[in-house]
């Protein structure tokens, strides 16, 4: 055999080596995708689409891989190739046989002796063993694995269907129990996105709210039954399994299943789908303006659990007062949730386009919705906020409700001031003379000590109270009112309005509470007023600086309108229950009517007798006696109860003829010297 | 026994105060119907402070839209929880109104929807005996508002009993006034008020 015969031998093994390794790597391939699919369906119940399409990409990676191996090993396929190859791996050769296969000139003989003597068989075990081993040993591994697994996990895979299960066909030997095996599958609502599963042999089952649950075992269907509460269930019968199908209840339930003297119980526990939470970001609080036109920034987060279906801001407007109101309202900004879990909103709320009046109230709020189509759509809503349009009389008159922003707005301008003319007077310091320094320095401790009033003002407005404590008490242009002074009248101003306060927090006082950042703004102006009326800036500065931000803080954090509190209406108990002292009644000490005697008051109290008989029909009766034994002692009352009779008679109303003769009976109303002591009302 | 305090609630979105005289009328016709302990003025609670679980009937009312905050959600399905009872009237008079429409939305999402009361419930014989169901108003009688006489009030029920009164007959307007001015009604209005207090403190 010549050198060009034997290299075509050896192509030959070569090629059939790379035809076995490419269909080994592909088997394996396949077989691996194959092996760990069904291994994911065995743990997570995949769902029939992933599993139809694990099989169509099984098959498809292992062509490819198999396309792929031999495309790699195409050299196998060309002598000049395998000569290459014998010439690498058989050094001996010393490129003889290239020479002779590429016919690339020399002694032929010389040459082919020179092969002759090289034997290339080990290097070429080697490298068709390397090819062909490892993918034919995956390949075989895997097949094997798959193989193993169950029979109905592998028919899950391989020939998937819609409705198929774990449920494996009973077996002779296996047990008799009808619900052993028991199956359910798990079909979330489609707007859920959730992939259905399935649970073997539960005890109970929770699954999202709408979702559809089919339960499946052995039994004869003839004999089964099945109920959820008072309710009974359908069974169908597919050969020999039986199925039931139902709807996630919406509150937990126990399915029962019966046959014969056996029963399963079932917790059906559903999950609600939670609606969206929305959070209002801008305005981030309330908040009151002048001006009619603008805009105002609005800006809002929605999230939900499955997926949003659209956002928008919602917006009222009302306008007028005390019992006349009319509302407008509207959308705007309206966005698709595009099945987002998370959406932002954000628009201008133009305020020109509104038409705003003074006093118009708008309230904003975002409201987002979920695509739950089952159970929903979940709606919700984020905290309303309320943008007041002051009236342009609005501050006019001492009557109205204390305006904190107007307050905080001219004392945070003055205190800025004051601490701007402090930092100056600080910086010139070095130049001036004491003298100068000192005299200076009071004259911006006496404003500095007129703004503190102002605050004080401030904080008892609030409160309640008529006026400063300050300006009662002190002189003009000299504070004698302490801090802690000031907090003992401001709580006494609050406890004496009548009532508790408003609200407040549980671990401080109302005063506290309420005005925590004036109060703080006024002990810090107290510590800068002492710096500054002992020729101190450089001292007074930190505090200065101190009541400026508690004064900034203020405005943020609180609402800008506080409404008043309503003056308390006190009940004289006693008094309305006639219990008060024998001085306080009426000196009269009578009833408030004159009665017509012992004969009328006989009449009067057979007449109250009677109509406690009413609507009975005896009371008829007893009320034409009546008449008739009061003809000749009190005619008109007689006369009074005839048209009473007649309507009771007709079974109208007699209400009003029945007071009347009450009425002539009791007599006229008694008259005192003086106002009675008490209403007199039934 | 600890005595009754009428509350009322106060709300962060809307006119809370709208009817600050009903507290004393309505104190005054307990007094001088019944001989419950009752405490002789009302106290004003935030709806989102937890002092609102103190008092087992909480009136209220307003014009404006209602809207509760978290807070106030959260404490009014705490006392809705734990037995109390929220009376709810739009003093608005006008069923289409944004405070009908926007409370009842809010007490849908806070204790559930509402639904007519019978007007044979309890509530109408709990006291003064109402046949016809709940009394009619001035407001309903001459036409104001939405032109119409409701023939019910609306309800959630938890467990057999009323946990949300929703009232559109504008009681906030019928009972607003001085008790000292109730001796010159023929009928006192406000009867129908001790069927509420004498319902929550027995129900």
């Amino acid at each position: 055999m010549n050198a060009r015969a034997r290299v075509s031998a050896t192509r030959q093994q070569l090629s059939a080596a790379v035809i076995a390794a490419s269909l080994g790597w592909g088997l394996a391939v396949a077989m691996t995708l194959l092996l760990l699919t069904a291994l994911g369906d065995l743990a997570f119940e995949l769902p029939y689409e992933l599993r139809a399409a694990a099989r169509g990409v099984a098959i498809f990676m292992g062509v490819a891989a198999t396309l792929v191996t031999a495309f790699r090993s195409r050299g196998a396929w060309r002598l000049g190739s395998v000569a290459l190859w014998l010439e690498e791996n058989a050094p001996t050769l010393n490129y003889a046989l290239v020479t002779l296969i590429l016919d690339a000139g020399g002694s032929t003989e010389a040459l082919e002796d020179h092969v002759a003597r090289v034997d290339w068989r080990a290097p070429l075990r080697r490298r068709i063993g390397r090819g062909t081993v490892t993918p034919l040993l995956v390949a075989t591994l895997a097949t094997g694995a798959f193989l193993l697994l169950p029979t109905n996990a592998l028919t899950r895979v391989r020939s998937p269907r819609p409705d198929d299960g774990f449920l494996a066909p009973r077996g002779p030997g296996e047990s008799s129990d009808p619900f052993h095996p028991l199956q359910v599958r798990i079909i979330p609502p489609a707007y859920s996105g959730l992939a259905g599963r399935t649970l073997q042999d539960p005890l109970a089952v929770a699954a999202l709210q709408g979702s559809r649950l089919q339960i499946e075992g052995h039994a004869s269907a003839e004999t089964l039954t099945a109920g959820v509460g008072d309710s009974s269930l359908r069974v169908s019968t597919n050969g020999d399994r039986w199925t039931i199908s139902l709807p996630m209840p919406a509150r937990p339930r126990v399915l029962t299943l019966t046959t014969g003297t056996r029963h399963r119980l079932l917790t059906l526990e559903p999950e609600p789908d939670s609606i969206p939470q929305v959070h209002l970001l801008l305005p981030s609080r309330d908040t009151a303006r002048r001006d009619l036109t603008g805009v105002v920034q609005l800006d809002a987060r929605a999230r939900d659990d499955f997926g949003l279906e659209s956002a928008w801001f919602e917006y009222i407007i009302s306008s007028g007062e005390g019992e006349n109101f009319t509302f407008r309202s509207g959308v705007i900004s309206r966005r698709s949730g595009d099945n987002k879990q998370s959406l932002g909103i954000t628009t201008a709320l133009s305020l020109d386009s509104l038409r705003l009046a003074g006093g118009n109230v708008i309230h904003v709020r975002a409201v987002a919705r979920d695509r739950n189509t089952s159970t929903g759509p979940g709606l919700a809503a984020s905290e309303t906020r309320t943008i007041r349009i002051l009236r342009p009389d609005e501050g006019d008159s001492v009557s109205v409700d204390a305006m904190a922003p107007a307050q905080g707005d001219s004392s945070l301008l003055s205190q800025r001031m004051l601490l701007l003319l402090t930092e100056s007077l600080q910086r010139r310091r070095p130049r001036l003379r004491r003298d100068t320094v000192i005299e200076e320095s009071r004259a911006i401790a006496r404003d500095q000590s007129a703004l503190r009033r102002r605050v004080a003002d401030v904080i008892f407005m609030r409160l309640g109270g008529e006026g400063s404590a300050e300006e009662s008490e002190g002189a003009e242009g000299e504070s004698e009112l302490t801090p802690e002074a000031l907090m003992r009248a401001a709580s006494d101003t609050a406890m004496a309005n009548g009532g508790k306060p408003l609200d407040f927090s549980e671990d401080e006082s109302p005063v506290v509470a309420l005005n925590r950042p004036l109060l703080e703004a006024y002990n810090a102006m107290w510590d800068a007023g002492r710096e500054l009326e002992i020729g101190e800036p450089g001292r007074a500065i930190p505090h200065m600086r101190a009541a400026l931000e508690a004064i900034q803080h203020a405005r943020q954090a609180e609402r800008l309108y506080l409404r008043g509190q309503p003056k308390p209406v006190v009940v004289d108990l006693a008094r309305v229950r006639l219990a008060g002292k024998l001085t306080d009644a009426n000196p009269a000490g009578t009833g408030p009517r004159v009665t017509g005697g012992e004969t009328t008051g006989r009449l009067l109290d057979r007449f109250t007798a009677v109509l406690e008989l009413l609507p009975d029909e005896r009371a008829v009766d007893s009320l034409t006696v009546l008449r008739i034994d009061a003809l000749d002692t009190a005619p008109g009352f007689a006369q009074a109860l005839a048209p009473a009779i007649a309507n009771l008679r007709a079974g109208r109303d007699a209400t009003e003829s029945l007071v009347q003769a009450r009425r002539l009976l009791a007599g006229p109303a008694a008259t005192t010297t003086g106002l009675p002591s008490w209403s007199g009302a039934p | 026994m600890s005595e009754f305090v009428f509350a009322t609630a106060q709300y962060e979105s809307g006119d809370w105060d709208s009817a600050p005289l009903v507290p004393a009328n309505v104190i005054d016709s307990v007094a001088r119907y019944t001989s419950l302990a009752v405490a002789p003025t009302g106290v004003i609670v935030s709806l989102g402070s937890p002092d609102l679980l103190r008092y087992p009937l909480v009136f209220l009312t307003g014009h404006l839209p209602v809207r509760f905050s978290q807070a106030e959600s959260r404490m009014l399905g705490e006392l809705i929880g734990r037995g109390g009872m929220l009376f709810v009237d739009d003093h608005n008079h006008d069923v289409d109104g944004v405070f009908h429409r926007t409370a009842i939305e809010e007490i849908a999402r806070v204790a559930g929807p509402l639904n007519d009361l019978p007007n044979d419930h309890p509530l109408y014989s709990a006291y003064f005996h109402f046949t016809g169901g709940p009394p009619t108003t001035s407001h309903e009688l001459n036409g104001w508002g939405d032109n119409l006489v409701h023939k019910h009030l609306q309800a959630v029920q938890r467990e057999g009993r009323i946990a949300v009164l929703y009232s559109s007959k504008d009681y906030s307007s019928e009972w607003n006034y001085h008790p000292e001015t109730k001796r010159f009604n023929s009928v006192d209005n406000t009867r129908f008020a001790v069927n509420l207090v004498v319902y929550a403190l027995t129900r």
